[in-house]
């Protein structure tokens, strides 16, 4: 008759595998946690509600006679800085520019909103942000990752007079948590961004 | 012949294993039920998303293919109204339905009409053992603003025009409300 060996595992053996499958989990769940983040992130990107709202900034931008002076410095530059109402060429257009921002939820917080015209060629636009010749003050991670997801269009796809706006905006909302008997509500600071051509 | 070793287990080993497995059963089950929760969640906020962006989207459609001409208030026995009008010659409202904030009912079936369409702003699945908010206009976890919709800014170029109400609910972690605002060159 065969002598059947039925010893089992002996516990050196579980423990190794079990050690060898617990690195395994870890390994992938390290690799799978920044992905959660990545969609906590992109909600917050090119929602419809500020893709009008960056609309409306996109008429003010349009209604500016500065408009052709500001398109030249992003051909040389590759973007042009407008978040500051100071830039606009009238008085009449910065305090438009400065009741718009308020009503969009421009600068509530403590975030700062952007709003820069772009070249079409956003790779070059890229580059200058990821070498650190702009957005390099702390604080600017935010924007910098919304224009590191931006799709590349370059001059051959887009046409050379082609021009991008880069918006952000700020949602302050009442997160409430219950705490035993009562909701306990706390402040929190959502930026959202969009992505709009400027066609004049 | 091999002598086999066919004892089987004893009472005390069998129910070590037991609680052994009662103790991974319920951590497990923790875990899952708040998976479940977190899903819930998730399903009613892409719910009460797509009502808010079909609204959204359905307003500034009619705001950049008619143009707007001008915004006004306008009364309705439903609740708080505003009046688009538009440079083709029509208009349509935008009412945001009153509710009564001590009824659980009235505050599940919020709505706003726009161009006679009904848009549902609520869910009623919400999960909703939460108790009475602190604050005005809040009905258990749901807190929706209270006071005007809207808001009209005249200018020397132009006026901007705003349609704004909060929606939020403690479990989750957005606003549902509508913040529409325009501006209307001169």
């Amino acid at each position: 008759m065969k002598n059947s060996n039925n010893n089992g595992f002996i516990l050196a053996e579980t423990l190794v595998v079990t050690v060898f499958v617990m690195i395994m989990f870890m390994f992938l769940y390290r690799n799978s946690l920044p992905l959660v983040g990545e969609y906590e992130r992109r909600k917050n990107y090119d929602d419809i509600e500020t893709v009008y709202a960056a609309n409306e900034i996109k008429k003010l931008i349009l209604m500016d006679p500065a408009f052709d002076s500001w398109a030249n410095t992003v051909k040389n530059d590759y973007y042009k800085d407008l978040s500051d109402c100071s830039n606009y060429s009238t008085d009449d257009l910065r305090i438009m520019c400065g009741v718009l921002k308020q009503k969009l939820g421009m600068d509530t917080g403590s975030k700062k909103d952007y709003i820069l015209l772009v070249t079409n060629d956003i790779n070059r636009f890229r580059l200058k942000v990821k070498r650190g010749e702009i957005f390099n003050e702390g604080g600017r991670r935010a924007v910098k990752d919304y224009i590191s997801y931006l799709p590349s269009i370059t001059s051959h796809t887009a046409g050379y007079d082609q021009y991008y706006l880069i918006f952000s905006r700020t949602e302050i909302l009442d997160i409430g948590k219950q705490k035993e008997e009562e909701i306990v509500y706390t402040k929190k600071q959502v930026q959202k961004f969009a992505y709009l051509e400027v066609n004049r | 012949m091999k002598k086999l070793g066919n004892r089987g287990f004893t009472i005390v080993e069998v129910i070590v294993c037991f609680v052994l497995l009662m103790i991974i059963v319920t951590a497990m089950l923790k875990v899952a039920m708040s998976y479940r929760t977190t899903a819930q969640n998730k399903e009613v906020e892409e719910q009460l998303s797509m009502y808010k962006n079909l609204l959204t989207k359905d307003v500034n459609k009619d705001i950049l293919e008619r143009g707007l001409e001008s915004m006004q208030r306008c009364s309705s026995s439903e609740g708080r109204c505003v009046k688009l009008n538009f440079i083709d010659g029509t208009f349509k409202d935008f009412i945001l339905a009153d509710v009564n904030v001590f009824d659980r009912n009235s505050v599940q079936n919020k709505y706003v009409r726009y161009g006679g369409i009904k848009y549902p702003m609520m869910k009623d699945e919400i999960p909703d053992v939460l108790s009475e908010g602190s604050r005005p206009g809040d009905y258990q976890s749901i807190y929706i603003s209270s006071g005007d919709i809207f808001d009209a800014t005249e200018l020397n170029l132009g006026i901007v025009y705003t349609i704004e109400f909060k929606i939020e609910y403690a479990d989750l972690d957005d606003d549902y409300g509508i913040h529409i605002t325009t501006l209307v060159k001169k």
